[in-house]
């Protein structure tokens, strides 16, 4: 399995970001690897999201540096564009365009930002559907397919781009359990096809299972980080023990 | 079971509810009796009225003024190939995206035989008879002899007010009778060509295609309308004109001001906002009076603004005042898509302009089809205020039938303005449907 090599994908360097006098990401300091998945956990409001916002520039950091893929942000827009387009992201509520079919969803971006041909565009689509395994819901449009099926095509717009780095928004927490195995399970195997990832969840079980690290956010800062079986077994600071013992308990 | 059980059934179960409903407590049996005998006798009132008493005479005599107003006859075919343009861009649309072919049919087919029969051999034509009047006053008697005007209707196998109201098409195959027909196998054709193209509906090719011959239409039958000069529009003409001209850049305008209000830039912004909160602070006709009399007030503008032609600057009053209320209406399109389809769309790469073009607009457009259509139906109405500075339209001109000859049709005023109220209401209605069928066609995917 091709994981962790030296290229560093993701390089995050004192990175604060203020909402109004509220600091979501107090001095943010993150090295991700190429093809490592890492899981971030930490109670709600402690900045999680805000990361992931602010790797694709969803939300402009005030201060810091963030280099993705070798590519610093600043306000050039080209590099913006292209840091985009490299970079996929899940959301928590799927935001699928509902005015257009599934598969439109998918050849979307390839035709209209990588000016990908019609045909072409539509085979990448269904190909995506089948490794999400929907190929059969490609001409109904998303208002029609349940959450997970939404969820996946969501998760096959984002390769559309064939991105190198995935961003996992809380992905299953608008599902219901039947549906959140179908996600994950998806979401497993881009990891062993060696995807870079970086997952906020609330799935213990797949942190355990997939994560190469798992990061524990607290009040903007980084509690705790360290590999899976460690960090769950044997936390350090009191913050990650509080933590675990609310949700594991 | 039989057929005819069926429908007995049905009966039966219509006069179990009536009983359960309209005559189970003396106070409600009262209530329906009341009720039935009012509307029988509204209903009596309005038939008697319509076929015995109203004098559609002065209506059938004068149906082409209501129709183009003083438009020169030698220039009559500008108006037709503008009439046949827009009835097979509306036929053919109705055939893709409309609703099923054979109610439309029957519709246009009844529609037709009712114009195009009821009219045959009927030559309403005004004569005038010698009167001999004696007046008594104060114990004399006065005799006065003059001429009177009366209205005439001959011919034809249907009584007279049939071809009074189908505004008929006096001579029986004559060229008119000829086009008309020809109008109506177009409504028809167009229909059953459009419903076989049926099935490229989604097609991008067709959707684009049929999106610019739209856009085409309204500048193609202005520009038809050149040789004929602006003071010979009149009528519904004029406001049909007038109308399609400030609708259709109204559209653009007010997306154009919606666009602004959003904008990352201040300066667009606040102007954006200023000319909306300006043009909504005064009434139409306020602003019409302004394009009206402006003469060098404004300096160079106002000088080049005056210099057009009084109906193109009326129908500029009507895109930029109806633009602000578009722009306002959008706007609340633009919130209701939620900020999750932004960010998606910027999370796959799109640029702003395809953010807005390809997932944001579609959306918010759509969610305010019934406000805008409502918006355009106003502006239809509103050209009603074009009477008031000496235009004539359809309004004016009924005003002027009616002032220019009351010795024929005296008292006529309730016939002519309820057809000046039914040319209202058609094209009010057209752009209803038009609103329905637009709203359910795009609004698949999204239950």
């Amino acid at each position: 399995m091709p994981k962790n090599s030296d290229y560093e994908m993701v390089h995050m360097e004192n990175v604060v970001k203020r909402f109004g006098s509220f600091t979501a990401l107090n001095d943010i300091n993150l090295s991700i690897a190429e093809g490592e998945v890492v899981v971030m956990i930490g109670p709600s409001g402690s900045g999680k999201s805000t990361v992931l916002r602010t790797i694709n520039q969803l939300e402009k950091h005030d201060s810091g540096r963030i280099i993705v893929d070798g590519m610093e942000i600043t306000d050039d827009l080209r590099t913006l564009a292209q840091i985009r387009t490299e970079t996929g992201m899940v959301f928590q509520q799927f935001n699928l365009f509902p005015h257009i079919s599934v598969l439109r969803n998918i050849t979307l971006a390839p035709q209209k930002v990588r000016h990908m041909p019609h045909n072409e565009a539509e085979d990448l689509a269904m190909q995506l559907l089948e490794r999400v395994g929907i190929p059969e819901q490609a001409d109904k449009f998303p208002g029609q397919l349940s959450g997970g099926q939404q969820q996946r095509v969501a998760i096959a717009r984002a390769l559309a781009m064939n991105p190198r780095l995935m961003l996992f928004d809380e992905p299953t927490s608008a599902l219901d359990p039947v549906m959140i195995n179908e996600v994950l399970k998806v979401m497993g195997e881009l990891a062993a096809d060696g995807m870079t990832m970086i997952c906020v969840t609330h799935e213990m079980g797949f942190a355990r299972g997939v994560a190469d690290r798992v990061i524990m956010l607290d009040e903007g800062m980084i509690a705790e980080e360290g590999v899976p079986n460690e960090f769950f077994n044997n936390p350090q600071s009191d913050r990650a023990k509080l933590f675990l013992s609310q949700i594991l308990h | 079971m039989s057929m005819l059980a069926v429908r007995r059934d049905a009966i039966a179960e219509r006069i179990d509810w009536a009983k359960a409903n309209l005559f189970d407590t003396r106070v409600n049996t009262a209530i329906t009796l009341v009720s039935l005998v009012a509307a029988v006798a509204f209903l009596f009132l309005t038939v008697r009225y319509f076929l015995f008493q109203a004098n559609w005479g002065l209506v059938a005599l004068n149906r082409k003024l209501f129709f183009v107003g003083s438009y020169p006859a030698d220039e009559a075919f500008r108006v037709w190939i503008a009439m046949f343009l827009a009835v097979t861009l509306i036929a053919i649309t109705y055939g893709i995206w409309g609703g099923r072919l054979r109610p439309y049919l029957i519709v246009v087919g009844a529609v037709a035989a009712l114009v195009l029969t009821l009219g045959l051999g009927v030559e309403p034509r005004i004569e005038e008879r010698a009167f001999t009047e004696i007046i008594e006053s104060g114990g004399q008697q006065t005799t006065i002899s003059g001429i009177n005007r009366v209205l005439v209707m001959e011919g034809g196998w249907a009584p007279s007010w049939l071809y009074a109201l189908s505004l008929g098409l006096a001579v029986p195959f004559g060229s008119t009778w000829v086009l008309m027909a020809g109008l109506f196998g177009t409504l028809a054709g167009g229909a059953v060509i459009g419903k076989q193209l049926a099935r490229f509906r989604s097609n991008p090719v067709m959707l684009q295609g049929m999106g610019a011959l739209w856009v085409l239409l309204i500048p193609a039958i202005v520009l038809l309308q050149l040789g004929v000069s602006t003071n010979s529009w009149e009528s519904a003409f004029l406001d049909i004109i007038v109308f399609s001209v400030g609708v259709f850049f109204s559209f653009f305008i007010g997306l154009a001001l919606a666009m602004g209000r959003v904008s990352p830039y201040r300066a667009i912004r606040i102007s954006s906002v200023g000319y909306i909160e300006v043009v909504r602070a005064a009434p139409l006709l306020v602003w019409l009076l302004f394009a009206t009399f402006l003469k060098d007030e404004l300096g160079p503008v106002g000088a080049a603004f005056s210099s057009i032609d009084l109906v193109y600057r009326v129908m500029i009053v009507f895109a930029f005042f109806g633009g602000a209320y578009i722009a306002e209406v959008i706007r609340g399109g633009l919130q209701s898509v939620p900020r999750g389809q932004r960010e998606a769309a910027q999370s796959i790469g799109l640029s702003t302009i395809q953010m807005y073009t390809l997932i944001i607009l579609p959306q918010a457009i759509r969610a305010v089809i019934p406000a805008i259509i409502g918006r355009f139906i106003a502006l239809w109405k509103d050209t009603a205020l074009l009477a008031a500075i000496s235009l004539v339209n359809t309004l004016e001109k009924s005003r002027k039938v009616l002032g220019g000859q009351t010795d024929i049709a005296e008292g006529a005023f309730f016939e002519i303005y309820l057809i000046v109220a039914l040319i209202y209401w058609v094209i009010s209605y057209m752009l209803s449907r038009l609103g329905d069928t637009a709203e359910s066609r795009l609004g698949v995917g999204r239950r």
